[in-house]
């Protein structure tokens, strides 16, 4: 048997820092086309991860057209000139390498990930698809009953339908975040080829875009290609979006008679992420319901009262606002039970300061989970996306720890008295439960 | 290529070291040799809730101190229960990694499975089974489990039946515990910025000390053959209908698997063998040309098993709005007959081993994956396999793949699955 009597508790916490630190290789520049560059280059894997992000999401659409960003995104491997789907699926594959388009509210997304010594390969592709994309009929048809199907899906999830609602409640109808952005079955619908066209003509722009790397590439030779990335497409960087999210203390059951469990979604109307108070409000959040498992809410809601396996919280701190949502799927019965009991660890946060404990361990997880993020190549390439995306500086990674380290318990006392009330909060819960409140 | 070291303990407990200095983040993993297929009616479910117990304290460790521990040290853990095994890991920044070792040692043993903490944990796997069964898909996935095996515990889904969830007694998970959790029949991979002398040093201060506890029992079921189809079919509210047909093939260890695996990649792109990987490249394969492209379907897959026990090779689609669903189950089993008339094209080949090869090379991004590839491969028969690994599939031949489609991809051989969404007149078949 086990020698040991002592608790397994004597860990100094001392963080090493990383033994080539990113930011003393990563690279950041902006080419002559206005593509803003972040490379990273590292020859201890032979892959090389790709994101990209650019302003056509579904804040850059027209009422009325609710899901053209989406459409667009996903409908630029569909087709370009020279090529058809079938070709441009062909030609990446064949490399071994794969990628998605897609936009949400913000943002028109890629993802790639390929092999390093086919990257320009890589690179010429997605050039295409996003330059000169055709927009085929038929492609246009077949993605048009795909993206319908989804909707379904959609509607047939109480995860989905709660969370919806929530944001729904949260936000003013006309602003892209109150809504999802894939549209509606009535505005997929009516979407067509001069939609399209026109969407992309006039949100497909270089300026303002984002491009990362991460992995075994050459930089001069990923400079090169993509500062000829949508050359000669004129126009400003898209504009901002702000919106306030006012609190909605309401409550919503969507009846969904046939599933077995009830999926519940508190919200809170919160901040954008580059509010002074993000850094305090989401570390408090992270002891309310991410921390281990799922912090105070897990403890309480799963592990003391057996109410849920899948309960957290999260703080949505986005580019021009930000939403707080609890969630957790119970059973019927347990549906007001668990509702009370969020909303009690909601109120004790608010009420008594977080014990030295919890703050030493979050503090202390925040600043050690940075470099294990950056072990990877997605984990680097997403990371300098995100300082750029939210404009937190290259060297976000070296700052943080002093950052953090200037946190106050009082300072997570004060952010969640400010945004987490619970007497404030929007309660939606769908599932075998009766309509009505 | 992967060199890792191997090393037994006295006690049985196997060691594998693999250095990897490129951060410093170590990886390590436990695997014991327990899963659903160790089950029968009546515990179904036991091996996924010793799982869940193992976090719930132990002579020394409260519950919740795993998870804790390993957070204020910014790393992240989790656990897994497969038809076949059950294993845990701890990703933590290099100066803390020891920490693993001494909580997978104490909990090997020393779990505490206290009564209060077993009646809390029922409601926690009934609300987490019941989550699933707010899928159509994970309903389908039960029905298709228990067609596809009449005698084989690979019949029931590894959270296990509501009746057994509501009845297993804190006796019998705690037996299952002891049967299953020790030095013998289990694995411990270690992949990182270690040095091995040093960390099998850690190693056998922690572990050499548990006795080698006992041998657990064979599994002795074996699966009689399916001498005909057999059909299933889910009608109950969802969105659209959806079809899964499955086919029996061999265990794992079994030479036809390579074959196999090159036929999968053919039919809807290669695929990553560890934790991380690339993004499906299925768009050019056969499956999505003969039934997306051809808008009888708005998506489509497939996957095999690969396990200790024969098990499945499955397909599965979602019919598009519009199609009658026997017009798409025609098309599938139409395109999956061709692959056993026919042998691949060398181009198809040639794309399906590219694929297999970069999934490959993305599967060894970071401590993490490497340390699961090696703990994979070593519970499905050796970790060396892992090395030969590409070496078996760029030695498949196109008419072996032929061969193995010929074989195994027969009508008397499948299981069709229907989910029908009876709130969908027109995505009914009668």
């Amino acid at each position: 048997m086990n020698q040991r009597s002592s608790r397994p508790s004597g860990h100094p916490v001392t963080h090493s820092s990383p033994r080539r630190p990113l930011t003393a290789t990563a690279r950041r520049e902006v080419l002559e086309n206005g593509v803003i560059l972040l490379t990273h280059e590292a020859r201890d894997s032979p892959s090389v991860a790709i994101r990209a992000s650019l302003r056509a999401g579904s804040a850059e659409e027209e009422p009325g057209h609710a899901g053209l960003a989406s459409f667009t995104a996903r409908m630029l491997r569909r087709g370009m000139e020279g090529r058809g789907a079938e070709e441009i699926a062909d030609a990446v594959e064949s490399l071994g390498a794969s990628f998605s388009l897609w936009a949400g509210s913000e943002e028109a997304a890629l993802s790639a990930k390929c092999l390093g010594a086919d990257v320009e390969a890589v690179l010429d592709l997605l050039r295409g698809c996003l330059e000169a994309p055709t927009f085929p009929q038929v492609e246009i048809h077949r993605m048009r009953g795909e993206t319908l199907t989804s909707l379904r899906e959609m509607e047939d999830s109480t995860r989905t339908q709660a969370d919806l609602r929530a944001h729904a409640l949260l936000y003013p109808p006309e602003h892209p975040y109150s809504r999802a952005s894939v549209g509606t079955k009535e505005s997929v619908e009516a979407i067509d080829r001069d939609a399209l066209v026109g969407f992309h003509a006039t949100c497909y722009r270089p300026v303002g875009m984002i491009v990362s790397l991460a992995g075994d590439f050459d930089s001069d030779v990923v400079r090169r290609h993509l500062g000829a990335w949508l050359r000669g497409r004129a126009g400003e960087r898209a504009s901002d979006h702000p919106v306030t999210p006012r609190a909605a203390p309401t409550r919503v059951n969507l009846s969904m008679p046939h599933k077995t469990q009830a999926d519940i979604v508190l919200a809170l109307p919160a901040i954008p992420r580059q509010h002074p108070d993000y850094q305090a409000l989401n570390m408090a959040n992270l002891i309310l319901g991410s921390l281990g498992l799922m912090g105070r809410l897990g403890e309480r809601v799963r592990d003391q009262q057996g109410m849920a396996y899948s309960v957290q919280s999260r703080l949505s701190a986005r580019l021009w606002a930000g939403d707080w949502m609890a969630n957790a799927g119970v059973h019927p019965d347990n549906v007001e039970p668990a509702i009370a009991s969020i909303r009690a660890e909601v109120r004790r946060l608010r009420e008594e300061p977080v014990t030295a404990t919890e703050f030493d361990d979050a503090r202390a997880n925040m600043i050690g989970a940075m470099p294990l993020r950056l072990e990877t190549n997605d984990g680097r390439a997403g990371y300098l996306l995100n300082t750029e995306y939210y404009g937190l500086g290259l060297d976000y990674m070296e700052r943080y720890p002093e950052i953090i380290g200037s946190l106050t318990p009082e300072d997570l006392t004060r952010a969640a008295r400010l945004y987490l009330d619970p007497d404030q909060v929007a309660v939606v819960v769908a599932g075998p439960v009766g309509d009505g409140a | 290529m992967s060199d890792a070291i191997e090393t037994r303990l006295d006690n049985g407990l196997k060691v594998l070291l693999q250095p990897s200095h490129h951060a410093p983040v170590v990886s390590t993993w436990i695997w014991y040799k327990v899963g659903s297929r160790n089950e029968r009616s009546g515990i179904t479910g036991i091996s996924h809730w010793v799982e869940h117990m193992l976090f719930k304290g132990t002579e020394r460790l409260a519950k919740g101190d795993v998870f804790r521990l390993i957070a204020r040290h910014g790393g992240h853990n989790n656990a897994f229960t497969s038809e076949d095994f059950t294993c845990y890991f701890e990703t933590l920044p290099a100066v803390a990694w020891k920490l693993a070792l001494e909580i997978e040692a104490d909990r090997m043993v020393n779990a505490s499975f206290a009564p209060d903490e077993v009646a809390s944990e029922r409601t926690v796997i009934l609300a987490e089974r019941n989550g699933s069964e707010n899928s159509p898909g994970f309903q389908l996935s039960e029905e298709m489990g228990a067609a596809s095996f009449r005698v084989h515990p690979y019949r029931w889904s590894v959270i296990g039946n509501a009746c057994d969830l509501r009845t297993i007694t804190r006796d019998e998970l705690y037996h299952h515990y002891r049967t299953y959790y020790a030095p013998t029949n289990a694995v411990l991979v270690i992949a990182g910025d270690i040095e091995p002398e040093a960390a099998l040093a850690e190693v056998r201060e922690r572990f050499a000390g548990i006795a080698p506890g006992p041998s657990p029992p064979p599994v002795t079921a074996e699966e009689p053959p399916q001498w005909g189809e057999r059909r299933v079919a889910v009608r109950r509210p969802g969105s659209a209908a959806n079809l899964h047909v499955a086919f029996h093939i061999p265990a794992v260890s079994h030479p036809d698997i390579y074959p196999l695996i090159l036929m999968d990649a053919i039919l809807s792109g290669g695929k990553s063998v560890s934790w991380s990987g690339g993004g499906y490249m299925g768009r050019s394969a056969r499956l999505y040309r003969a039934l997306v492209q051809k808008e009888l379907a708005t998506s489509v897959g497939s996957g095999l098993r690969a396990s200790l026990d024969p098990n499945l090779f499955s397909v599965s689609l979602t019919v598009r709005d519009g199609v009658a669903p026997e017009t798409a189950e025609a098309a599938l089993l139409a395109e999956l007959a061709r692959m056993g008339e026919e042998p691949p094209t060398e181009i198809e080949i040639v794309k399906a081993l590219r694929q297999s090869e970069a999934q490959f090379a993305y599967g060894r991004d970071g401590v993490t994956s490497q340390a699961f590839a090696l703990g994979y491969f070593e519970h499905l028969g050796d970790w060396r396999n892992l090395n030969h690994h590409m070496e078996r599939l760029l030695a498949v031949t196109a008419a072996e793949v032929q061969r193995v489609a010929a074989t195994y991809l027969t009508e008397s051989g499948r299981i069709v699955g229907w989910f029908f969404p009876t709130n969908r007149r027109d995505q009914v078949m009668k």
